[in-house]
């Protein structure tokens, strides 16, 4: 019978993907603070798509998204040597961009607010090259239903579904974004599909 | 189990989040009651959904704003180091002004110099592969990719990848604890848009895919056989500039 809250058991595991980004990560800020201008430039290749996706989806506009996407790697770059890698630095790059977003958004306006139709504006815009013209459009229309409901969801469950949903980060790593317990993360995210599930049934 | 299965426990099964050996009983629930299968649907549709929002690239100019953002912050910071170091020094409040900016005129002649020189090839460099042995050597060997052996005769068995623990069959596949033996409903090319999406969520299972091992798991409520041809890193390599790291695990 399963039990809700219990984890997997009886297995010893290693994550590879977590060994390997320890290890790049603590290159990386060593180099930068060893001051290797390329350092930071990397950091921010690595990291400035996911970043600016995550901003985008929690602010809903391009413009937004951009801006605080800028802040947040001001943000990494002033404090990137206070990151002592208890996380990896992507979960860490996530936590700041989190809370700044909160942080942000909750002064600038009210929490509910139209999201742009900017999904469909221009093929070139969109990350992934490799989807043809039908499906990106197909796509567009879908990403638009979805960024809207999504804006309606409670911050929390919002966060939560937008980390493992669209970013694809495991139950552990958003709980490490959110400060948060597993079994919260689950929940949060449980609810928040839910709730989508009602919203997206409805004609927005 | 004759009660139904919660929402939450739903979400977490469609995300691999519970125990593999758990879902044997789940799907037998699922198989027999049309209410949690129609709740299931609805959710996995929901879930289908999301995924396939399209991502956004980041406006070109980004970079070069956060960029110069750095710099000047670089500079100040730079600036408030020497100030605070002058401070204690017993000159004329005057000169140490002088010194002050003589040496943050230095630092950004400087830094514009880096700049140019790197303007190049700046954020769009090849990431290192960095490799480091972490953890006991009986679980885990990490190897550079030139020394890594043709095939796995000395590999055993699991490793988590992608949230997955993974088993090595006989027949050299990567097999998802608890799927051993069941035949895929869907077998997928790496290669494909498929696969790549796949891989796009999942970019660890590029680490058992390299050396042209099948690899199965349940993917989306399916078990899906994954493969590409030994050898062709372009097909598996992570798409959001994680890199690869190559490991055998050994008893």
């Amino acid at each position: 019978m399963y039990v809700p809250g219990e984890g997997p058991v009886g297995v010893a595991t290693i994550s590879t993907a977590a060994v390997h980004d320890v290890a790049l990560d603590r290159e990386i800020v060593e180099r930068h603070l060893l001051g290797d201008a390329q350092a930071f430039d990397e950091i921010y290749g690595r990291f400035a798509e996911m970043v600016y996706n995550l901003a985008y989806r929690l602010a809903g506009s391009r413009e937004e998204a951009a801006d605080l996407t800028q802040e947040v790697f001001l943000r990494v770059f002033r404090h990137l040597g206070s990151f002592k890698g208890g996380s990896t630095l992507k979960t860490w790059i996530f936590r700041i961009t989190i809370n700044h977003c909160r942080d942000r958004l909750s002064r600038w306006r009210p929490v509910t607010r139209p999201i742009e139709e900017e999904v469909a504006e221009n093929d070139r815009h969109f990350a992934d090259p490799s989807r043809g013209p039908e499906e990106l459009a197909v796509a567009a229309d879908e990403g638009r239903r979805v960024a809207e409901g999504l804006a309606r969801l409670p911050h929390s469950f919002r966060e939560a579904v937008i980390l493992r949903d669209i970013e694809g980060l495991s139950y552990e790593e958003i709980a490490e974004v959110l400060q948060c317990r597993v079994g919260t993360v689950r929940s949060r995210i449980a609810r928040g599909r839910e709730q989508l599930r009602t919203l997206l049934e409805k004609p927005i | 189990m004759n009660r139904h299965i919660s929402d939450e426990v739903l979400s977490a099964y469609l995300d691999g989040e519970i125990d593999t050996s758990r879902e044997p009983q789940l799907e037998a629930h699922l198989a027999s009651c049309t209410d949690c299968k129609a709740r299931f649907t609805a959710m996995r549709g929901v879930v289908l959904e999301i995924r396939r929002a399209p991502r956004l690239a980041p406006p070109p100019m980004l970079g070069q704003r956060v960029r110069e953002e750095v710099t000047a912050q670089g500079g100040a910071g730079a600036l408030e180091r020497v100030w605070a170091a002058l401070s204690g020094w017993p000159f004329h409040p005057g000169m140490r002004t002088v010194m002050a900016m003589t040496f943050a005129l230095a630092v950004g002649l400087s830094l514009v110099s880096i700049e140019r020189e790197h303007r190049e090839d700046l954020l769009t460099a090849p990431i290192p592969v960095e490799v480091e042995e972490q953890l006991p050597r009986e679980w885990v060997e990490v190897l550079p990719s030139d020394e890594v052996p043709v095939g796995k005769d000395n590999a055993k068995t699991t490793t988590k990848v992608a949230g997955r623990v993974f088993v090595l069959t006989a027949d050299g596949s990567w097999v998802q604890q608890g799927l051993e033996g069941r035949e895929p409903e869907a077998r997928m090319d790496a290669r494909s848009p498929q696969g790549q999406a796949m891989l796009t969520r999942l970019t660890d299972l590029g680490l058992l895919l390299t050396d042209g091992s099948r690899v199965v798991l349940r993917y989306n409520w399916e078990t899906v056989e994954l493969s590409a041809p030994a050898g062709d890193i372009s097909a598996v390599r992570p798409a959001r500039g994680a890199s690869l790291v190559w490991f055998s695990a050994r008893a």
